[in-house]
């Protein structure tokens, strides 16, 4: 009889705690959805908050919505962010488009009388990377690429 | 007797000359087309028996005049057989190891189809550097050595 009594006293002790756990994790969520909010308040997050107001509460749905809705947000803002950093970098974002078909188009002009000349001076090199520096990183490792063939295989005399 | 005693004390000061100078393993620039790779230290490509030898890399900085500033780097290599390459990146992590070279650094790189850099190596140990020593210096240690004596 001893021993019933005892494990009933550990059940409930048992029940009790896990019932604490129970609620303490239910505050926590909250607190985890609140902090994005204040920080980057939606319309989503709004209507929801007014819904949490009515109800008093958020349901599981709720509350995956509202985490998905702030993801994508946040990976769109940082989506922006990657291309106008990276942009700021490409000349071709700077000039228009037929401004940069234009240098393009000069310094592979440049390299190619320079290839059937058959030499090319430190100071024509240095002119022509000038002109391979107003390019973009694309334009750039084209020209280079090139560059380093026609030296490499003897069809353009020159240092670099 | 007495030639004996100058032959042995000839050969031990030859010995001794060569300890004093330390390991060494010149490296002759090899360039391995199928595996596009180049190797070589710079000392040895300057003090080789031709006119043609060379390894070594670079950089060039630009300012493209609006605002913007670019680097790119090549390494280039001519072995005895006047077969030649260069490679360009703008990597800037190998951009870092070009900055990195020394004076009498052995170099190896690999490149692409399209002639760019893949990799680019460098080590500078003392067994690749010239023997600065003159015969004025070896000859001043052996007057200590024998003074020693």
């Amino acid at each position: 009889m001893k021993t019933i009594i005892t494990l009933s006293i550990v059940q409930l002790i048992v029940i009790l705690f896990l019932l604490m756990e129970v609620m303490n994790g239910d505050g926590k969520t909250a607190a985890t959805i609140e902090s994005p909010v204040t920080v980057a308040p939606s319309s989503t997050l709004t209507d929801l908050r007014e819904a949490r107001k009515n109800t008093g509460g958020f349901d599981e749905n709720q509350l995956r919505r509202i985490v998905r809705e702030e993801l994508r947000a946040q990976l769109d803002q940082f989506a922006l962010k990657d291309v106008h950093s990276s942009g700021g970098e490409q000349a071709s974002d700077i000039i228009s488009e037929a401004e940069y078909q234009y240098r393009l188009d000069a310094s592979l002009q440049n390299l190619e009388y320079y290839i059937q000349q058959g030499a090319i001076s430190d100071a024509e090199m240095a002119e022509l990377q000038a002109g391979i520096a107003t390019l973009d990183q694309e334009g750039r490792r084209q020209m280079l690429s090139l560059i380093s063939k026609a030296l490499s295989s003897g069809e353009l005399k020159g240092n670099f | 007797m007495k030639i004996r005693h100058l032959t042995v004390f000839t050969i031990l000061a030859l010995v001794s000359s060569i300890s004093i100078a330390g390991y060494i393993q010149p490296a002759t620039v090899t360039i391995d087309e199928a595996a596009m790779y180049a190797t070589g230290d710079q000392w040895t490509a300057r003090t080789a028996d031709n006119d043609v030898e060379l390894i070594g890399c670079g950089v060039r900085w630009f300012d493209d005049g609006l605002g913007n500033s670019y680097a790119y780097g090549f390494c280039q290599a001519t072995d005895a057989n006047e077969v030649k390459i260069i490679c360009t990146t703008q990597n800037e992590i190998l951009l870092d190891v070009i900055k990195a070279l020394s004076t009498f650094s052995f170099i190896t790189f690999s490149w692409n189809a399209d002639n760019e850099c893949t990799r680019i190596g460098m080590s500078t140990q003392s067994f690749y550097l010239p023997l600065f020593k003159t015969d004025d210096d070896s000859k001043s240690e052996d007057d200590d050595s024998s003074d020693d004596d």
